[in-house]
């Protein structure tokens, strides 16, 4: 009897959670601002300060999940963007990518939790000065799983994929050079850092492309 | 070239055991999943879900071991891997079981059992979102000791490594504080062939980054039998997850099922169950403000079963998201499971 008191008491104290709690109802914290908000790649964002910006999009989970991202954007000579995923309000912790050009070569130089890896991207042609890519974070791994793609693909996700041309980049390929115990990324949110006239399009967090 | 590598690993244990108490279960668990509206993750084919071997057996008088490998469908590709590997006794000490080794953490309700035991296909979302696809196992030591009292009640406590946990690919690396994790649970015996077994369980860690998980759980498992048959079956968890990352800020979620089987025959049962997920502590990127979501799912079932070595489930799943008074991600999908038992099969807990 006492302990189906405890049971009862447990649900009992469901009730203290409201309706609309349950519900998923609107308490406005969707409502964007009307005026003073920025947009950059058809995405609103925030300043967190000067030419570095936090994007509209909040990791599921608390951030133990899979996500894609889609960014296209202009890298002329000379130019670097540094995007910002899993990571902080203030856009700190997470994983930050740098892409940089080369001449005529796009060098992306990824760093997460104190690990790195700076590599000229292959199988990649600069077309109209324009990168154009699809990202995938896989953050439900006890290490992150970082794989990229050309946003018009291949999407191969085999741990070669990299070398196969089924992919442009694929973390597990070089787990035990760069990425060794690497962990999980901490924060829910995604961010950008640079000319924001350089940016042509933004999505994301979307659901993962590869569940690999 | 695998079902023969398969059948000659057998075959060879087979002449290998007579006489040694060796004794051998493999299962086959196979899963059609086929979206029903477009929004739906289904990826509309036959996977070979798991495909398990098992081999137990007393070591000797005082110990006995076991060996789990299973292959799961990743990327196309069907790769085994070694699931439990550990060494037992109940002799040693009085009222106490203990395990050392590689094993899933005796947490909860559903994370310990196989996959291909589960009462239905695919786990809850806070099972999923918490334990990953199938369940939490690791390497270290679990004792299990039953109180000393009139009533049924049992204490498990373990610690393992924690080098990972989940989903993984890597060797992960040494966290700051272990895995470890206890369960308090109770039986109620109402008569010979109903019983309530109640847990309540804890588990944490803290990784190499210093990003610190705490899991509070509580299970109940009702079930009523006719004979051998089971008749009724209820079965409810909840879990609360905490996490603080290395710059102290805190997530929150919070999730439950509720699952209720009855038969409607000696072969035929009916279930049916209903999923809540919600992220508390999710917050607007631009606002800054908290989005009120939750995630819900329902299932409904019918499961078919010739014998304790095989059944067939159909189930009609439907999940989707509630955010800020929309109504995302709607995955509805069907379902046909065959699960099939070669062998002998460890005995079950409740």
């Amino acid at each position: 009897m006492n302990n189906m008191l405890k049971i009862m008491m447990l649900f009992l104290s469901l009730s203290f959670i409201s309706c609309g709690q349950l519900m998923g109802d609107k308490t406005g914290a969707n409502d964007l601002p009307e005026i003073g908000l920025k947009t950059i790649g058809g995405l609103e964002a925030t300043d967190v300060e000067a030419d570095s910006y936090l994007l509209k999009g909040t990791a599921s989970n608390g951030g133990y999940f899979s996500h894609n991202f889609k960014v296209k954007f202009k890298l002329p000579k000379e130019e670097e963007l540094t995007f910002f995923f899993y990571t902080s309000s203030k856009l700190q912790g997470g994983s930050k990518f740098t892409f940089s050009r080369v001449e005529n070569e796009l060098v992306l130089e990824m760093e997460a939790n104190g690990k790195s890896h700076k590599k000229t991207l292959e199988n990649f042609s600069l077309e109209d000065d324009t990168v154009n890519l699809s990202i995938d974070l896989h953050n439900d791994h006890t290490d992150v799983h970082l794989l990229i793609w050309n946003a018009e693909g291949p999407f191969g996700d085999q741990e070669e994929c990299s070398f196969e041309g089924g992919c442009i980049y694929n973390s597990e390929d070089f787990a035990f050079d760069y990425w060794l115990g690497v962990g999980r990324l901490n924060g829910v949110y995604w961010g950008f850092k640079g000319d924001k006239s350089l940016i042509l399009s933004l999505e994301g967090p979307l659901e993962a492309l590869s569940d690999a | 070239m695998l079902k023969l590598i398969i059948s000659l690993f057998l075959l060879s244990f087979t002449f290998l055991s007579y006489g040694s108490g060796l004794e051998i279960s493999v299962s086959g668990d196979m899963v059609y999943n086929q979206g029903v509206n477009e929004t739906s993750q289904a990826q509309d084919k036959l996977t070979l879900r798991g495909a398990e071997v098992i081999l137990y057996a007393p070591i000797d008088h005082q110990f006995n071991g076991v060996l789990s490998i299973a292959a799961h469908e990743e990327n196309g590709q069907s790769n085994f891997e070694l699931h439990e590997l550990y060494l037992g006794s109940s002799k040693l000490i009085p009222r106490t079981n203990f395990k050392l080794g590689q094993f899933f953490l005796g947490i909860g309700r559903i994370n310990r059992f196989h996959q291909h035991d589960w009462p239905f296909t695919r786990a809850p979302k806070v099972h999923r979102s918490f334990f990953a696809k199938e369940g939490i196992f690791d390497s270290g030591l679990e004792v299990n000791y039953i109180l000393p009292s009139l009533s049924g009640s049992n204490l498990t406590m373990g610690l393992t490594s924690g080098h990972k946990y989940g989903h993984s690919h890597t060797e992960g690396a040494k966290p700051k504080t272990p895995t470890h994790y206890a369960r308090y649970s109770h039986f109620l015996e109402f008569d010979s062939l109903t019983g309530l077994d109640i847990g309540t369980s804890y588990l944490g860690r803290q990784d190499a980054l210093s990003n610190k998980m705490s899991l509070l759980g509580l299970d109940l498992t009702f079930k009523h039998r006719v004979g051998r048959h089971l008749d009724k079956l209820f079965q409810f968890e909840t879990w609360y997850k905490n996490e603080t990352n290395s710059l102290n800020e805190l997530t929150e979620q919070v999730g439950f099922y509720f699952f209720n089987e009855y038969s409607l025959s000696y072969h035929y049962s009916f279930g049916y169950r209903l999923d809540g997920f919600k992220d508390l502590t999710k917050r607007n990127a631009i606002t800054g403000k908290k989005i009120n979501n939750v995630n819900y799912g329902t299932l409904a079932q019918l499961t078919y079963q010739s014998s304790e070595f095989a059944k067939m489930r159909v189930s009609l799943a439907h999940e989707f998201d509630r955010e800020e008074g929309e109504t995302l991600g709607r995955d509805t999908r069907f379902q046909l499971q065959y699960v099939f038992f070669l062998g002998s099969h460890p005995a079950h807990v409740f």
